[in-house]
C-alpha cells in the first residue's frame, strides 16, 4: 500500500484523458519491465509472476477497495477466496497455465451467472475483482515505473513545428482520411525519433532528413478524444535507443464557442440580420463544392449584419468565418462530408450568446 | 394531373371512386399502386400543401400544444406539401421483425392482427418504392472486410447482428411527381386540405377541401383513405368523432391513445475491441448500418421490448486502466480496445396516457388544434437497462471488453427525451374495435368506406424506422382496394 506513485496515478485517471494517457505511457513502460514482487500471494511463484504481469489490474484493485471496502482484506483471505472460486486446491503452488485457464473459465461463468460487481459503473466479475485486489495488495500499481523512466535531455534542435493549436472539435491539419498530422523542422534528428503527444506515440516518419511528420493515423479514437477536449497537451520527442526524451512544446486545444453556449434560437434574432441566401445547399459525398486548398468545402451566407465573433456551427462543431461585403464565408473540413447525410448549419456568436439557424446541407450519396 | 385549388375558382363538386387525403409516402403509394392495378378507377388525391415547402402561415396549421412529460415539436416533425415528410426524411429503412407482429403480453406488446409473412411481398415492393436494391438484412451477406468488423455472435443465445439499409432517401414529391402528373386516372388537388366531412351511419360521403386561399370544393367519394401522417390522421378521426359519428372505430377507447415515437437512449459505454463498425457504412451493395439486437428467443424469455444498438466511437474520459483489457489470463481476446457510446433504439410500449386530444383553440381554417401528451412508459427504461446490462455481460463473457452502465431513468433524461418524428399508434390496427380503430384491412371499424394509411395504424412498433412498413402497408391497401371493387 506504500507506493509513492500510486496516489498520483489515481488522481490522473479521474482527471480524464490527460490522466489516462499519462497512465498509459507510464504503465506500458512498467509492465514491460517485469518488476520484482512486493509480497507473495500464497499461490506460488508461477501464479505470482502471472499476477504481477497483469498490468492495469493493480489500479483496478485500488478502485475496488475505494468503492467496496469489504474487499480490503488480508492477502491470505483474498487468496483463499480466489482458490475456492477457481476450484483450486486449498494450498500448494498453482502452475501458471492452470491458474490462467481457471481464471478465464471462472470469469466467463461469472458473466453468465451475473456474479458481478459494479466499479465506477463498470460491470466486472467477482473473480476479476478478487484478482485485481490481490494484484494490488501483492504488487501495488506502478512500482519501478519512475526509476526506469527515460532521461530528459536535448536530443535535437527543433527550429519550428506546427500546427500548435485548434478549437475543440476541429481536427488540425487533417488529410484525406481524416487524420491530423503535426510537422517538426528538426535537422539531423535520429531516424528512429518518435513524437508523443500527451504521452501517446504518433506514427512518426522522417522526410528528407529534415522534417519529422507525426500522424494520428490508426489512432482515430485518441485523435477524437484529444481534439475534442480543451487543454494543453505536451509534445515530446523520444529516442528509445538512448532511452531519452525531450520536451518540444504544448499543443493547445481551445474551447469551442458553440458547444459551450447557452444558445437562444429565435426567428427574430437580435444579434443577426436575416439570412438572405446561402449555399451550397447540396453536395455529393466526398465532393467539396467550392473546394479549398486543404480539401475543405467553402460555404457562403448572404447576411447584412452579424457580430464580429460569428462562427459557423456545423452539426455542433464550430468553425472560423470571414466576412466581407455582407457575405460570410467559412470552410467545412472534408471528413464532415464523406458520408451521405445532412449537416445542419447555423451561425453562432459567443459574445451575443445566440445562434441563428441557416438550414440543412444535404450530402447525397455518390 | 395536378389541379391547384389556390389558382382560382374550380367546379364546386367532384366525384370519384377513391379519395386519398394526403400525398406523403403513404398517400402517393396508395394512389399510384391502385391506379396501376385498376386503371379504370377515378382517383383524387387531396393534398393540403402545394408543390413547394409550405409558408410559415401554412405550417402554423400544424401547430398545437405539447403537454407531455418531455417537449415535442408538432410542426418541425412533419412537412405539409406534396411528398409529405419524405421531403426531409433520413432514409433509414428496415422492415419490422417477425416478432414485432406477435402479441407478447408480458412485455406489454399488443401485436398485429396480421403476421410478417402476410406483409412480405409488400415489403419487397416497398424496397422498390424506396429505391433500395437489396432486401437482405442478414449481415452474413456482407463482404468479408466488413464482416470482420462485426462482433462474432454465432451461436449466441442473447444477441445477433442485423442490418439497416438506406433509401437515397427517396423524396416522394420529386420522384413520383411526373407519374402523378401523367396519370390519366389520378387528379391531385394541391392546396386542398380536408376541412369537413359528411357521413351517414357507415359511410363517409363527402369531404370538403380548402385552404388559406379561401377556395373550397366538395368531393363525393365511394371510398376514402386518410393518409395525413400519424398525428394529423388521428386529429381528423377525432374531428369525425366530435361531429357525432357513431362508427365503432371512431368511438374505440384506443382512438388517438397510445401515441408513440422511437426515442434515443444512451444506456452506457463499452470498452471493446478496436474498429468495430455499428454505424452507417458503405458496403458492396450500397450503404448499410450493422446493428446489434437481442435474439427473438431472448426477447421472449426475458420479456424484453425489441431494441437495436449502434456503437459510436467516443472520447471517454473514464476508461479501465491501460493494459487491463489485453490480458488473456483474464479471458480477453487481446488487441486494442476503443470506447464506444451505445445508442439504443427501443420498441416503445403503447402507453395509453400518451395521447392526442382536440384543443379548444382553432387554426386559421377553423379546425380545432391538437394537444399532444407524449409520455414514455417507465418500463421502457427498465427494458433498455436490462438489455444493455445483459449485453455488457455477453461482451465480457466473450472476452471482447467491458461495459459501463449509465443511469437511464432519471428526471433529467425523462424531461429531455426526444423523439425521432415517428408518429405511431393513434389509430391502431386490431381484430376488434375494443382494441383498435382499424381492422386488418385498414378500414375504420363500423364504416364501409373509410380507411387509414400510415404509421397511425401500427399496433406495436419494433425499433425499425416506420416508413418502410408504411409503404408496405400502403401497397397492401392498394391491393385490397382493387380486389374489393369500387364500392
Ligand atoms: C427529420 C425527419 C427524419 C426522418 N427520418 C426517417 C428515416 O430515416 N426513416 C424513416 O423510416 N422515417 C423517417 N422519418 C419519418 C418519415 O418522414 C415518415 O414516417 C413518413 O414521411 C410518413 O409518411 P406519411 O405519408 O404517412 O405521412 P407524411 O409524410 O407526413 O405525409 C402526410 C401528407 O398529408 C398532408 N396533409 C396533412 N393534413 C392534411 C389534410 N387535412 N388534408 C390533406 N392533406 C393533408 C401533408 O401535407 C403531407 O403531404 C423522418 C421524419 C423526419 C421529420
Amino acid at each position: 500500500m506504500s507506493n509513492p506513485g500510486r496516489r498520483q496515478f489515481i488522481r490522473y485517471t479521474s482527471g480524464g484523458i490527460a490522466g489516462a494517457a499519462l497512465l498509459a505511457g507510464g504503465w506500458w513502460k512498467w509492465t514491460s519491465m517485469q518488476q520484482p514482487m512486493m509480497h507473495a500471494s500464497g499461490l506460488g511463484a508461477d501464479a505470482d509472476q502471472l499476477l504481477a504481469a497483469l498490468g492495469g489490474a493493480g489500479v483496478l484493485g485500488e478502485w475496488i477497495i475505494v468503492e467496496h471496502p469489504d474487499y480490503d482484506q488480508p492477502i491470505v483471505d483474498l487468496t483463499q477466496q480466489l482458490r475456492s472460486r477457481l476450484q483450486l486446491p486449498a494450498d500448494g503452488p498453482v502452475p501458471a497455465a492452470q491458474f490462467s485457464e481457471q481464471l478465464q473459465q471462472s470469469i466467463q461463468q461469472d458473466f453468465a451467472a451475473a456474479a458481478l460487481l459494479a466499479v465506477q459503473n463498470w460491470q466486472l466479475t467477482r473473480t476479476e475483482a478478487l484478482v485485481a485486489v490481490l494484484r494490488f495488495k501483492t504488487a501495488g500499481v506502478s512500482a519501478g515505473a519512475i526509476a526506469q523512466a527515460p532521461i530528459e535531455q536535448q536530443i535535437v534542435k527543433i527550429a519550428n513545428w506546427g500546427p500548435r493549436t485548434t478549437t475543440a472539435g476541429t481536427l488540425p491539419n487533417s488529410f484525406g482520411e481524416g487524420f491530423s498530422a503535426l510537422w517538426f523542422d528538426a535537422d539531423n534528428a535520429p531516424r528512429w525519433a518518435q513524437i508523443e503527444i500527451n504521452n501517446r506515440r504518433l506514427f512518426t516518419t522522417y522526410r528528407e532528413n529534415r522534417v519529422l511528420v507525426a500522424s494520428f493515423q490508426g489512432q482515430r479514437e485518441f485523435q477524437q478524444q484529444l481534439f475534442s477536449q480543451p487543454g494543453e497537451y505536451p509534445i515530446t520527442l523520444h529516442d528509445d535507443m538512448s532511452n531519452s526524451w525531450q520536451h518540444v512544446g504544448n499543443f493547445v486545444v481551445t474551447e469551442a464557442a458553440a458547444n459551450e453556449l447557452e444558445t437562444t434560437v429565435a426567428a427574430e434574432n437580435p444579434a443577426f440580420c436575416k439570412v438572405k441566401n446561402w449555399g451550397s445547399r447540396q453536395t455529393t459525398a466526398g465532393v467539396a463544392k467550392h473546394p479549398q486548398k486543404d480539401g475543405s468545402m467553402g460555404v457562403w451566407i448572404d447576411i447584412d449584419c452579424a457580430p464580429a465573433d460569428t462562427r459557423l456551427s456545423v452539426n455542433e462543431q464550430s468553425f472560423k468565418t470571414h466576412s466581407s461585403n455582407g457575405v460570410i464565408t467559412s470552410n467545412i473540413p472534408p471528413e464532415m462530408f464523406q458520408q451521405p447525410g445532412e449537416l445542419s448549419l447555423s451561425l453562432v456568436s459567443e459574445s451575443a450568446g445566440t445562434q441563428l439557424e441557416i438550414g440543412v446541407l444535404v450530402i447525397q450519396p455518390n | 394531373m395536378f389541379t391547384n385549388l389556390a389558382d382560382g375558382p374550380h367546379s364546386a363538386n367532384r366525384q370519384c371512386d377513391l379519395l386519398i387525403l394526403g400525398a406523403g409516402p403513404a398517400g402517393i403509394t396508395v394512389a399510384l399502386e391502385t391506379a396501376a392495378k385498376a386503371p379504370d378507377l377515378n382517383i383524387i388525391v387531396a393534398e393540403a400543401g402545394g408543390l413547394e415547402p409550405s409558408s410559415a402561415a401554412e405550417l402554423d396549421l400544424y401547430a398545437g400544444d405539447s403537454e407531455g412529460s418531455s417537449p415535442y415539436s408538432l410542426s418541425t416533425t412533419r412537412l405539409r406539401y406534396f411528398g409529405g415528410t419524405s421531403g426531409h426524411w433520413g432514409g433509414w429503412c428496415r422492415p419490422l421483425d417477425a416478432i414485432d407482429f406477435i402479441a407478447r403480453q408480458q412485455a406489454g406488446l399488443a401485436g398485429w392482427p396480421i403476421n410478417k409473412p402476410e406483409l412480405m411481398s409488400h415489403y419487397r415492393a416497398a424496397h422498390q418504392w424506396l429505391d433500395i436494391p437489396d432486401d437482405n438484412y442478414d449481415p452474413k451477406r456482407l463482404e468479408p472486410g466488413l464482416q470482420e468488423k462485426l462482433i462474432d455472435f454465432s451461436g449466441n443465445e442473447w444477441f445477433q447482428n442485423r442490418l439497416f439499409h438506406f433509401s437515397p432517401p427517396t423524396r416522394f414529391g420529386t420522384k413520383y411527381r411526373s407519374a402523378i402528373e401523367q396519370s390519366d386516372s389520378i387528379e391531385c388537388l394541391l392546396n386542398a386540405a380536408a376541412v369537413s366531412y359528411e357521413h351517414t351511419d357507415t359511410r363517409l360521403n363527402k369531404v370538403t377541401v380548402g385552404g388559406l386561399h379561401g377556395q373550397q370544393i366538395t368531393i363525393q367519394a365511394n371510398r376514402v383513405v386518410i393518409a395525413m401522417g400519424g398525428m394529423e390522421s388521428a386529429r381528423h378521426l377525432l374531428l369525425m368523432q366530435q361531429q357525432g359519428w357513431q362508427a365503432a372505430g371512431l368511438n374505440s377507447p384506443k382512438l388517438a391513445r397510445g401515441f408513440a415515437d422511437h426515442f434515443g437512449l444512451r444506456p452506457g459505454i463499452l470498452q471493446l475491441q478496436a474498429d468495430r463498425i455499428y454505424q452507417r457504412t458503405e458496403s458492396s451493395t450500397g450503404p448499410v448500418m450493422p446493428i446489434i439486437t437481442p435474439t427473438p428467443e431472448a426477447l421472449t424469455s426475458e420479456a424484453w421490448q425489441n431494441a437495436c444498438m449502434m456503437l459510436q466511437i467516443t472520447p471517454a474520459a473514464n476508461r479501465l486502466p491501460p493494459g487491463y483489457t489485453n490480458h488473456q489470463a483474464l479471458g480477453f481476446l487481446g488487441g486494442d480496445t476503443w470506447s464506444y457510446t451505445v445508442q439504443m433504439v427501443l420498441q416503445p410500449r403503447s402507453n395509453e396516457n400518451s395521447r392526442l386530444e382536440l384543443s379548444t383553440q382553432t387554426d386559421a381554417l377553423g379546425l380545432p388544434r391538437i394537444k399532444l401528451f407524449w409520455e414514455i412508459d417507465p418500463r421502457d427504461y427498465q427494458s433498455a437497462q436490462s438489455i444493455f446490462t445483459r449485453f455488457t455481460h455477453e461482451i465480457g463473457r466473450l472476452g471482447l471488453g467491458r461495459g459501463q452502465l449509465k443511469p437511464l431513468d432519471t428526471k433529467l433524461r425523462r424531461r429531455s427525451a426526444s423523439g425521432t418524428a415517428h408518429h405511431m399508434g393513434t389509430a391502431r390496427m386490431a381484430e376488434h374495435a375494443a382494441d383498435g380503430v382499424v381492422d386488418r384491412n385498414l378500414k375504420v371499424f363500423g364504416t364501409d368506406n373509410l380507411y387509414v394509411a400510415g404509421s397511425a395504424v401500427f399496433p406495436s412498433f419494433g425499433y425499425s424506422n416506420p416508413t418502410m412498413t408504411i409503404v408496405a402497408l400502403a401497397h397492401r391497401l392498394a391491393a385490397h382496394l382493387t380486389a374489393t371493387g369500387t364500392h
